[in-house]
């Protein structure tokens, strides 16, 4: 590849600054909390970004090109249910909620309103989707090393591997927050840089296609649909509905989305970040879905598929410049959420899982050493899971959505426990029935569920979330328990 | 193709900005409205 040489010291220069701003930020850590929540010193413009980053990784870069590729710009919704609906949640309702309890994790904040039998079950879900997640963050990134380097996959998937180490082993939440200032930076940069370039200079030099004479391709060949958010209503229930569910509901209540507000100096700084971070999110997906769009009209690199025919195209029509700008810009999306998903899961294996269960009285020492210990093995886990994920050719989002399908009662339960009532049977029946049904729902074919249910309850997350909602409610509303955090 | 990029950018910020003030001002007039109950 003609000028790869920029591009890997693109990279390089991307790790250096990663491992010299840890090795300032390590001077800082002195016990775990600073680690794990930032020592609760973060101000508003740190967990604006925190937050503002930390969801924005796959789902809204590899995930939207395959989206683009495959449906269009109606993907870019997926933002905006982040943007709009995820962010003012978490700035105005479950970050603040918690952020008032003092803890550190979400399972500590179940813990506090339900009882130890519930900090233990709600770090199951915590857990399981940071630490599968983590795998297809990296598998995203390794994308962006593929795009950089053409190197055999597998050996991009390693080098992923040791950058997400490298980006949160040194000072956790702390060192993540900061970086992820610079990273929003260069990441917009980046990307509107790149598509701009590529829509007004490279396409029509190196494919020999105008941006209008795609757009009239894309008309002639009955797909216009792909040029607006609003493409029909069926396509807006099947795309928009879930993904409002997923940004919502799924993330809504699980550690690694929201776990930069914990780290917040206090309320004030929780809330202050808002806007820029909804802003951040929201326009973060465009860049990507319309490259997604252009791959699909040039036959060349639409017969490569929706993951690889977008990365393909860039590698092979981009200026090695321009190249560079929008796969760190890529590296950097995934790697913020790859690194909060390791800390998601290194933070529940430590605080809630060995402190909480397995050696309450460990010194914070051995706490720390270990929180470290456990990103980089979560870190080299994830390189796995990234490697089976490619070689079973799987879609990003469908995934994402799976994962998430299975901590719904935690949003439910949360919300109920602060502002109505705590009862920790609900939690243990609710919670323990949903597992049950919908991992086997999600085992049964889905041409045989068609048949008997709407096509919408077919999938595992909108299914998730109605089972969720009525065993709940029912269950709360039945069994005896406490008033609710904030009406005591 | 970039007339549908730059409305697509449009829409997007509309709707974000409509969500996120609505938001901020309901919550300010329920802040208000507690601190009045409470010293009231």
């Amino acid at each position: 590849m003609a000028g790869v040489e920029a591009v890997i010291y693109a990279t390089v220069i991307f790790a250096i600054v990663c491992i010299i701003y840890g090795l300032v930020l390590l001077r800082r850590i002195k016990v775990s909390t600073d680690f794990l929540a930032a020592g609760r010193a973060l101000p508003w413009y740190a967990v604006s970004m925190g937050v503002a980053l930390s969801p924005l990784g796959s789902g809204h870069t590899i995930g939207m090109m395959e989206t683009g590729f495959l449906v269009g710009l109606t993907g870019v919704w997926f933002s905006i249910c982040f943007g709009a609906l995820f962010m003012t949640w978490c700035f105005y309702g479950m970050g603040p909620w918690i952020r008032s309890l003092g803890v550190t994790s979400v399972p500590e904040a179940f813990g506090v309103l339900y009882g130890r039998t519930a900090r233990r079950l709600s770090s199951l879900p915590n857990f399981a989707f940071s630490f599968c997640i983590a795998g297809i963050e990296i598998i995203c990134m390794s994308y962006a090393v593929y795009g950089l380097t053409g190197l055999p996959f597998p050996l991009c998937i390693m080098i992923s591997t040791v950058l997400s180490v490298l980006y949160i082993v040194f000072a956790g939440l702390m060192q993540m927050s900061y970086l992820n200032l610079l990273f929003a930076i260069v990441m917009y940069a980046g990307m509107y840089f790149g598509l701009f370039w590529l829509l007004l200079y490279d396409l029509p030099a190196k494919v020999g296609i105008t941006a209008e004479q795609a757009t009239s391709r894309l008309i002639e060949a009955g797909q216009g649909f792909k040029l607006t958010m609003f493409a029909s209503p069926e396509i807006i229930t099947s795309i928009v509905v879930p993904m409002i569910i997923f940004a919502l509901f799924g993330c809504g209540s699980l550690q690694m989305p929201i776990q930069a507000a914990f780290g917040a100096k206090d309320l004030a700084h929780v809330r202050k970040g808002l806007l820029p971070a909804a802003i951040v999110n929201s326009l973060s997906t465009i860049p990507w879905a319309v490259m997604g769009v252009v791959a699909s009209v040039i036959p060349e690199f639409a017969k490569r598929g929706p993951s690889f025919g977008p990365i393909d195209m860039l590698s092979s029509v981009l200026h090695p410049a321009v190249l560079a700008t929008i796969m760190v810009s890529l590296l950097v999306a995934n790697i913020s959420t790859s690194g909060g998903h390791v800390l998601a899961a290194a933070i529940v294996g430590t605080h809630d899982i060995y402190r909480g269960f397995i050696n309450p009285e460990a010194d914070d020492r051995k706490v720390l050493h270990l929180s470290r210990l456990l990103t980089i093995i979560f870190s080299i886990t994830g390189g796995f899971i990234a490697y089976m994920l490619h070689v079973a050719g799987a879609l990003i989002i469908p995934n994402l959505m799976w994962t998430c399908a299975l901590a719904l009662p935690g949003w439910f339960l949360l919300v109920y426990g602060f502002w109505w009532k705590r009862s920790p049977k609900a939690l243990i029946y609710s919670w323990v029935s949903t597992w049950i049904i919908v991992g086997a729902w999600s085992f049964i074919p889905r041409s045989v569920l068609v048949q008997y249910v709407p096509t919408f309850l077919a999938e595992p997350l909108n299914f998730s979330l109605l089972i969720s909602f009525v065993l709940t409610t029912v269950l709360t509303a039945v069994l005896p328990g406490e008033k609710g955090y904030f009406r005591r | 193709m970039i007339d549908y990029v730059l409305i697509v950018i449009g829409q997007n910020l509309a709707i974000t900005l409509v969500a996120v003030l609505v938001t901020i001002f309901t919550y300010r007039l329920w802040a208000r409205r507690r601190k009045v109950e409470k010293e009231g």
